[in-house]
């Protein structure tokens, strides 16, 4: 193994920059869409309409709450710990976008005369390298819901250390399977692995455990125990507000589009499409974000269906149904395979 | 006559032993058993009962029909029912018979809520009419009176207003007109029913036939809350209940008090309230600034007030009758003690030395309000009681009808009393002293005219229980002649006999009694250095020796005689405070400082009946706008000239006045509560300055002096207050119509000799000084003799000083 | 033995019995699906939701909203006699009436009184409906409207001119059967 992937050429440093800036601009431009597009849609789930009143059906919403939150008057509790209090959101949201890096949204290109790669960067450890920012994010919580000096968040994040270690084996093993499968660690090189067939059907139980185990890590429903408004008030960030609270916010969504990211390109294909259907390279990123989307929606409908689970009920599916599961699919997979 | 006793006896209503008086009516024993038996009619205020409404039948046994429990005096042993299916068949079919020409308008009627009619219905009556046939109609309502509307289709003929004007107030002016179905209630030629105690039949009248105009829909029961009270408007001292609906008197209501008023009221009680809620009404405190009054701030007022501060030792303070205990006493203190002058007088009928008024006041000596109506005789001496306090002439009407009590009535001007009078002896004005001492003479079986001779042996030989009721207008002279009738007829020795005097301000007993005279403190103690009366307080001022005044609650150019002099005095006065609401002639032309005074609803405090009675005021509205307390005001004043009270709360006026006064001793105002305490009946009485037993003044009487004949053409002044005369009727938009005018009354043989008609106007002219009035021919009036109204807005007499008056055509 | 002990106040736990593999798969992932399909059928239902401002809920033919005052179709005097029933009958105190007299160059009402000041308070009233059960000539009646809210309290008492006159807006009526 060797740190980086075999990509046979070389990108100069301005577009390595370029590329972070674009990734950077992208993703912070379709967070407060996706925010408006999450609200809209559950309402749409609930049979109403969602927030429809500021600007056009109501698309100034998001404008209209980064002002307000952008206009709190920053507060801290008493009882906080200063610099940590201020670090763990910007921890939060670094490690996020930090991860969003890794998804490719296209083949290589040729751009300006140059070979590009449609992706921030392409590591021979993927997957590890999504694994341990992952790992990283949890400090956010972690130290965000202890810098607070408050009982809410101080369990609202021991909830989440217990979850997002439970969960992130799950979900590790799950990917595995895919690994094993692709023979690659390069994401760029697991999409291309699957021009044949997507590995949502040979791997369908590892997608399946794959998704659980991400609903579970981007603390979404019916998982969000780590913010359960109804016991802890909000959990974690309990205590923050304005600019910080929304870095949490934004935290939040950023992981669950990482979180579709790695589903497309580990199961989905990423940029491919089915029927042979081979569309110029610009449309690649389309694709891309178009499965997404469909992710993402996902994650929403769940979130309008299914109630929060209880504590140790959380506990005993992650340790005794998903990672039996996961480990049962890898083995079946190891065997398959190898043989 | 003396009160009768009563035996108790036991009868049996619905199962029920009952004990009961002996000759009281089944009705009355049947509510003190209670058991409640429906009645419109029955009112035992109003006599004896007359059986018209036939509401209260009820089933006795050994009767075999229904009788009528208002006018069935109970026996021994009585079996009642008044809940057998005979009774309430007749209680329906009776409801039903008074609906047949009731019309249903409650919702408009001014007695829905509070309504006997409403209540009965509900309780005793059937629900539903059989009679479909058209009810009977009257124009309604019509005015039977500028202030009572009739609503002739609402009444169901139960007498009672009729039986009041017939038999209470006696005024024979309501009666049953037409005969049958057609029967109706009217006067007797359609006049309006104008009469001192209209105002009764409305609080009388069980449906809504009869009503307030002033309160004509005004409020509803349930918008109002009662607030009971006294009313200051004259010394009667009614408690009277008013009705207070968002901070504001609505009415006036008797609040039926059984020694003081018989639970009725004058029409100057039940409707001068609207005074208080007037823009007349002096409601923010005036300053002069440049020859007119102009409002400021209390700081300023009483900046300005402070500045009597200045004339330490010439202040005099006049009182007005209206003056709670607490207020004189304060008002004294202030001027005793604060300004070094005792020039403070109350007293409207000139000075009395202090051991004559002692004597007078004693404890023993005074007759209660009720042994009016058990004495054998009364004699009504110098007073009209229909002017000076109307509830008193109810109770010598009630005594004479009622009880046959001898009434003998010795005045100048002729009585409304003279009717109901056994012996009516008339003497001169200004001969009171004089009439008196030949009284006195005739008691004592010496030498004396005829008629004199006769109101003696009237009052040694009907009875020893003899209440003489005299004014305070009598004058001082005359008043050890009467202390000495009184020792001669021995009263001092009799529960039920004695002296009752009318002052002239409500409150004027009371206010004797805190020391706010110049010649004795609080609780009649003598003073150092007696100070001036009223009358001297004027000639000091006039003549610049008194050079600030502080007039309570009065105007002395309009309430104390010699006009003139006052108006001179005021003038040269250089500070004159004044505490007043209705800004009268001397007030607006001199005062230098007013301040808004209050009213006896808003008032907080105690005043003394003239029978001794303490009696509670209590606040019963707000204080409209920036009135302030009185006695708040007056600790605000002393502390302006240097002086600490020490008071902060009315009830520590009261406290002090209590530790001033012996005989008040032990009283609290709990005790005095809503029903009053007489304190020459407490045991306390015994610590009256000189005893409970009036000792004879050292002074000796000063013999009476014969009025000074007329010359040619003139003709003797007698003065009167008429009932009206109250600047608070002449704020009240509601007795407009009765505001007192001049009027001069004289006799048909001198207005034969002067060629005057009744109701012309003539001029009154003396000294060169004139006065308008219209003609009144009284054939009682003796001729010689005038009468003219004082204390009135306009053309009052005060401002005639001397005894005799020419009188002329304009 | 544990330092805290419950002693009686144990209560029993009953529980449903454990699924077994396949039943628990079912509930995982089945029952999942089907709750997926209830909030996926509210998208196709579309929403419910009354556009408030803009649209108004209809309200029951007996609602009780807004007092209205009414005239006389024919003479176009007021009904109200300022009899004070209302006010003697609402529990919360709520409505003032102060009368006075008709006379016959001034008529308002139809009866010898009418209401000179009819004043209802609007933030006290708890739409009860009394005050119309009590009222003898049926000229205080509960109307439709619901919108009632203003900036201070002063407003919200509403006096007789403003009950007397037909409301701005009319609140749709339910339909039969809605």
């Amino acid at each position: 193994m060797i740190a980086f992937a075999n990509v046979s050429y070389f990108e100069p440093w301005w577009i390595q920059i370029i590329k972070g800036l674009v990734i950077f601009g992208v993703a912070f431009a379709i967070l407060p869409l996706l925010t408006i597009y999450e609200r809209k849609l559950l309402g749409r789930f609930q049979g109403r309409y969602g927030p429809n009143r500021v600007g056009p059906f109501g698309l100034m919403q998001p404008l209209a709450e980064i002002i307000k939150f952008a206009t709190k008057e920053p507060s801290r509790p008493t009882t906080s710990v200063g610099y940590l209090y201020r670090i763990a959101p910007m921890i939060a949201i670094l490690t996020a976008v930090a991860a969003l890096a890794l998804v490719p949204f296209g083949d290589v290109q040729h751009i300006f005369g140059r070979r590009v790669g449609l992706y921030g960067i392409d590591v021979s450890i993927g997957p590890l390298y999504v694994f341990a920012f992952a790992g990283i994010s949890f400090y956010g919580v972690m130290l965000g819901g202890w810098a607070s000096g408050s009982k809410y968040s101080f369990l609202g994040a021991m909830r989440g250390a217990a979850q997002l270690i439970s969960y992130e084996v799950s979900q590790g093993l799950a990917l595995v399977g895919v690994i094993i499968t692709a023979g690659t660690l390069s994401l760029t090189g697991i999409v291309h692995a699957q021009g044949g067939m997507w590995y949502f059907i040979p791997q369908l139980a590892g997608f399946l455990v794959f998704m659980v185990a991400s609903f579970a890590e981007t603390n979404r429903a019916p998982f969000d125990l780590i913010e359960a408004d109804a016991e802890l008030v909000a959990g974690y960030f309990t205590e923050y507000g304005g600019t910080s609270f929304v870095a949490y916010l934004f935290a939040e969504y950023m992981n669950m589009m990482v979180v579709s990211g790695i589903a497309v390109t580990m199961f989905f294909g990423g940029w491919l499409l089915p029927f042979g259907i081979h569309p110029p390279g610009w449309v690649d990123p389309l694709v891309v974000i178009a499965k997404m989307m469909a992710f993402v929606t996902f994650f929403i409908w769940v979130r309008a269906t299914l109630p929060r689970l209880r504590y140790d009920q959380l506990m005993a599916f992650g340790w005794k149904v998903l990672l039996p599961l996961a480990t049962l699919n890898l083995l079946v997979t190891a065997i398959v395979v190898v043989s | 006559m003396p009160r009768p006793e009563h035996k108790t006896i036991q009868l049996t209503i619905d199962g029920r032993e009952v004990t009961a008086r002996e000759g009281m009516m089944l009705l009355d024993a049947a509510k003190h058993g209670d058991i409640e038996i429906p009645y419109f009619c029955y009112q035992p205020k109003l006599g004896n009962p007359v059986g018209a409404c036939r509401m209260c039948l009820v089933e006795i046994e050994g009767i075999p029909k229904l009788q009528t429990s208002c006018s069935t005096p109970v026996k021994d042993g009585m079996v009642v029912h008044t809940e057998t299916d005979r009774v309430r068949h007749a209680q329906n079919a009776i409801v039903e018979f008074l609906l047949v020409n009731h019309p249903l308008d409650c919702p408009v009627c001014d007695k829905g809520g509070e309504c006997p009619l409403q209540d009965i219905t509900f309780g005793w009556g059937l629900g539903r009419s059989r009679f479909i046939e058209p009810k009977r109609h009257f124009v309604k309502p019509l005015a039977l009176s500028p202030l009572i509307a009739i609503d002739r289709e609402r009444c169901i003929l139960c007498y009672r207003c009729v039986r009041f004007s017939q038999e209470i107030s006696e005024d024979y002016q309501l009666v049953f007109a037409e005969r049958g179905a057609d029967t109706l209630v009217a006067t007797h030629d359609g006049h309006p029913y104008v009469a001192p105690f209209s105002g009764n039949i409305v609080e009388l009248c069980p449906v809504g036939a009869l009503t307030s105009r002033p309160y004509r829909f005004r409020a509803r029961p349930w918008d109002n809350e009662g607030a009971g009270g006294i009313c200051t408007l004259c010394p009667s001292q009614c408690n009277v209940e008013l009705t207070v609906r968002d901070e504001k008197v609505m009415r006036v209501l008797a609040r039926d008090h059984p020694e003081v008023d018989d639970g009725w009221l004058c029409d100057k009680g039940r409707f001068a309230y609207q005074s208080i809620h007037v823009d007349e009404r002096i409601t923010a405190p005036l300053a002069r600034d440049g020859g007119s009054l102009r409002e400021v701030s209390w700081e300023r007022a009483l900046e300005l007030a402070g500045g009597l501060a200045r004339h330490k030792g010439h202040v005099g303070a006049l009182v007005g009758g209206q003056a709670t205990n607490e207020e004189g006493f304060l008002l004294q203190r202030l001027l005793r003690e604060g300004l070094g002058s005792n020039d403070i007088d109350s007293r409207g009928g000139g000075p009395v030395d202090v051991e004559l008024a002692r004597a007078l006041a004693a404890p023993s000596l005074q007759a209660s309000v009720p042994d009016i109506e058990f004495a054998h005789t009364v004699l009504v001496l110098g007073c009209e009681p229909l002017d000076d306090a109307p509830i008193i002439d109810l109770w010598i009407r009630k005594g004479v009808r009622r009880r046959g009590v001898q009434l003998a009535v010795a005045s100048s001007r002729p009585s409304a009393l003279d009717v109901n009078a056994t012996f009516t002896v008339r003497y001169p004005p200004g001969a009171e002293a004089g009439f008196l001492a030949e009284l006195d003479a005739a008691l004592a079986g010496g030498d004396a005219p005829q008629d004199r001779r006769e109101l003696a042996s009237l009052l040694r030989e009907v009875g020893e229980d003899v209440v003489i009721l005299w004014g305070e207008r009598l004058g001082a002279q005359a008043l050890p002649a009467l202390l000495s009738i009184a020792g001669r007829l021995g009263l001092a020795d009799r529960p039920g006999a004695g002296l009752l005097e009318i002052p002239c301000g409500a409150n004027g007993r009371g206010l004797r009694e805190a020391g706010a005279v110049p010649d004795a403190g609080p609780g009649y103690r003598a003073v150092d250095a007696p100070g001036r009366g009223a009358a001297e307080i004027a000639g000091a001022a006039a003549d610049g020796d008194v050079h600030a005044l502080y007039l309570f609650q009065t105007d002395p150019v309009r309430e104390l005689p010699d006009r003139g002099l006052w108006e001179q005095a005021l003038h040269r006065a250089s500070l004159v405070v004044a505490h007043a609401s209705v800004l009268t002639e001397g007030l607006r032309e001199h005062a230098n400082v007013i301040f808004p005074a209050e009213s006896y609803a808003e008032k907080e405090g105690t005043i003394v009946h003239p029978d001794g009675r303490l009696q509670r005021l209590r606040q019963a509205i707000a204080h409209p706008e920036q009135v302030r307390a009185g006695w708040s005001v007056l600790v605000d004043v002393a502390r302006a000239v240097g002086q600490e009270m020490d008071v902060l709360t009315s009830s520590m006026a009261f406290a002090q006045l209590l530790a001033a006064v012996p005989f008040y001793e032990g009283l609290t105002l709990e005790a005095i509560g809503g029903r009053g305490l007489r304190w020459p009946a407490r045991e306390q009485a015994r610590a009256f300055p000189g005893g409970a037993r009036p000792q004879a003044p050292g002074s000796e009487a000063s013999d009476g002096r014969d009025a000074p004949a007329a010359s040619d053409g003139q003709l003797r002044l007698g003065t009167y207050r008429p009932i009206w005369a109250a600047p608070e009727v002449e704020i009240s938009p509601a007795l407009h119509f009765a505001v007192a005018e001049q009027q001069l009354e004289l006799s048909p043989r001198d207005a034969a000799r002067l060629g005057l008609g009744h109701g012309e106007t003539v001029v009154v002219a003396q000294n060169g000084k004139q006065l308008r009035a219209k003609a009144a021919v009284r054939t009682g009036v003796p001729p010689g003799t005038a009468f003219l109204a004082e204390g009135i807005a306009a053309q009052s007499a005060n401002a005639l000083t001397e005894p005799f008056v020419e009188v002329r055509k304009p | 033995m544990s330092p805290y002990d419950p002693g009686e106040d144990v209560i029993e736990v009953i529980r449903a019995p454990a699924p077994g593999p396949i039943r628990g798969a079912y509930r995982v992932f089945g029952e999942t699906l089907r709750g997926l399909k209830t909030t996926f059928a509210r998208i196709v239902e579309g929403p419910t939701t009354i556009q408030y401002p803009e649209e108004k809920t209809p309200v029951y033919p007996r609602f009780r909203g807004r007092h209205k005052l009414h005239r006389f179709e024919d003479t176009g005097l007021e009904k109200c006699v300022g009899c004070s029933l209302c006010a003697a009958a609402c529990p919360a105190d709520c409505i003032r009436v102060v009368a006075a007299e008709n006379t016959p160059e001034h008529r308002i009402s139809a009866g010898e009184r009418y209401a000179a000041v009819y004043e209802i308070n609007i933030s006290r009233c708890i739409f009860c409906g009394y005050c119309e059960v009590a009222c003898p000539f049926d000229a205080i009646t509960m109307g439709h409207d619901y919108e009632m809210s203003d900036y201070t309290r002063s407003d919200l008492i509403f006096t007789k001119e403003m009950l007397l006159a037909e409301p701005i807006e009319r609140t749709p009526l339910r339909a039969e059967g809605e």
